[in-house]
């Protein structure tokens, strides 16, 4: 383990520490009818409780929903085991939300809500998918499975919660599985990464088997050791 | 319509400002109204090469802060019509420069009819060249062959398709052509230096261009004249078809084998 590698021993903590925006989930809220919106929401919470216990989360507030007693909306979040850190930047009035909610404003993309859905809707994490090839300084973040359609490049960083596929050469850094899913894979087309990890376990460049270098790849985990294989 | 065009790199001293000048003086040469401006304030370079550095007046700053008009401060080239300098300011430092500024300054040489506004960066990846790329429609990506130059190409890369006024207003990404400058192409044989074929693997741009290394640039920074303008040179024949191509136009690569070949490869061919 070289100096380099980021301390990853305990797979939920590692991102936290440096202040990554993994987890954030963005709450939505499409009525000023807080009673109602909660209603749905503990329905909501309840299909899945394990995956939104004591979750921050942003709050999302377009014009709609407005005038909205924000404050009585943060509390009443709070049972539920929702923590409301922030109002979205994209959120309507935001800075104003913000200070009489006492939160914080996040830049972050909220997920465009169509006409049908609920009161209220958390975002799922879902897959996402990155076009444009990943540079070296760039960091992709995402809370589901990640698919890279370009390569990422040396000096840039890949992290998702679930699988990280990628149809270029991986020559950075990809972090699968972390927030300790063990069950993750990373696929990519050309393996020449600074870093590969599942669920915190790494290989540095230097501790990669050179047979495998360049090639089309598959790593997982497997009795806590990364295994990496040719792929196809 | 007037075109925006960033020459950027990340790393200092790769060749930008040869780039800049050559590329400007290329397209006035080819009839179009050409402006390059040097957005390296404090260094101020851009005018030495293009031989004008005995007649500025007014600089870029002195624009933005309202001390002069743009007209008093685009310095007419004396040998090619329809080319202007706009240069930098040496005693201010580079947060003279602000983004209203820039735009203001871009806008007006746009109504003036300019088709070209050539915007020689400044190294790094700070405010200066930020603002550089800012309002870009195209960049030139000038990249040498070497490891960390080819590194920090690319992390200017993922700055023009997400830091600029087109990726924030979600409009076309800024189009973008990679530059490979100071090719010595036997020092690529004996691996001292990256290919063209690796550069473009790692970065996944298109080429628009490979300069040799040559002493033809140095000879033209000495006397003032832009490198493009001696034609004779390998280097000034590498830009003149660097802008065919950037025009449209398809030219084959040149100076990008080791043609120097001995007694023996020249008898055979081999
Ligand atoms: N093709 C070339 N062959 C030989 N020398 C070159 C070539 N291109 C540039 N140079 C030399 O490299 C040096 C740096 O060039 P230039 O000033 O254009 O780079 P720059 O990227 O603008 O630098 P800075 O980052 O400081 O602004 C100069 O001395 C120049 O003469
Ligand atoms: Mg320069």
């Amino acid at each position: 383990m070289t100096a380099t590698a980021p301390a990853l021993d305990n797979p939920s903590e590692c991102f936290v520490l440096r202040n990554r925006m993994t987890g954030i989930a963005v709450l939505d809220v499409l009525s000023n009818d807080i009673n109602q919106l909660v209603i749905q929401l503990q329905q909501r919470l309840q299909l899945a409780p394990e995956l939104f216990k004591q979750a921050p989360v942003a709050l999302h507030v377009p014009a709609a929903a407005q005038p909205l007693d924000i404050a009585a909306l943060c509390s009443a979040l709070k049972p539920l085991a929702l923590i409301p850190v922030a109002i979205t930047a994209t959120s309507d009035n935001a800075a104003q939300l913000a200070q009489q909610a006492q939160l914080g404003v996040l830049d972050i993309d909220s997920q465009k809500s169509s006409p049908t859905t609920p009161a209220a809707a958390v975002t799922a994490p879902a897959t996402k998918v990155v076009k444009q090839p990943v540079r070296s300084g760039q960091q992709i973040v995402c809370d589901g499975d990640l698919i890279v359609l370009g390569q990422v490049g040396a000096g840039a960083e890949v992290i998702a919660a679930g699988n990280i596929h990628i149809y270029g050469a991986l020559r950075g850094r990809a972090f699968a599985g972390a927030k300790g899913d063990e069950s993750c894979h990373i696929f990519c087309r050309q393996l020449d990464a600074e870093l590969v990890a599942i669920a915190g376990v790494f290989k540095v460049s230097e501790e990669l088997d050179d047979t495998l270098r360049q090639q089309p790849s598959h790593i997982q985990l497997q009795a806590d050791q990364l295994q990496i294989a040719a792929l196809g | 319509m007037s075109k925006i065009v960033v020459v950027t790199s990340g790393k200092g001293g790769v060749g930008k400002t040869t780039t800049s000048a050559a590329f400007a003086t290329g397209l006035a040469m080819k009839g179009y109204k050409t402006a390059v401006i040097d957005f390296d304030v404090g260094l101020r370079n851009l005018d030495l090469i293009m031989g004008c550095e005995r007649r500025v007046v007014y600089d870029f700053v002195n624009v933005i802060n309202g001390e002069a008009t743009l007209r008093q401060a685009l310095i007419k080239d004396k040998r090619i019509e329809n080319l202007y300098v706009l240069a930098a300011s040496q005693t201010r430092d580079k947060d003279a420069l602000s983004q209203e500024g820039v735009k203001k300054v871009l806008d007006d040489l746009k109504a003036d009819g300019f088709d070209f506004i050539i915007c020689d960066s400044p190294a790094g990846i700070e405010k200066g060249a930020h603002l550089a790329m800012f309002y870009a429609d195209e960049a030139l990506v000038v990249t040498n062959p070497e490891v960390s130059s080819v590194r920090d190409s690319d992390r200017i890369l993922g700055l023009l398709s997400s830091k600029t006024h087109r990726a924030a207003n979600d409009e076309p990404c800024i189009k973008e052509h990679l530059v490979l400058t100071r090719y010595a192409p036997h020092r690529v044989e004996t691996g001292e230096m990256l290919s063209v074929e690796d550069v473009q693997d790692i970065l996944a741009i298109p080429l628009l261009g490979v300069i040799p290394e040559s002493t033809a640039v140095l000879n033209a920074s000495n006397q003032g004249a832009p490198v493009i303008l001696d034609n004779e040179s390998d280097a000034g024949q590498a830009y003149d078809d660097l802008i065919e191509r950037f025009l449209g136009n398809s030219v084959d690569f040149r100076f990008i084998d080791n043609k120097k070949k001995g007694f023996f490869g020249r008898m055979f061919g081999s």
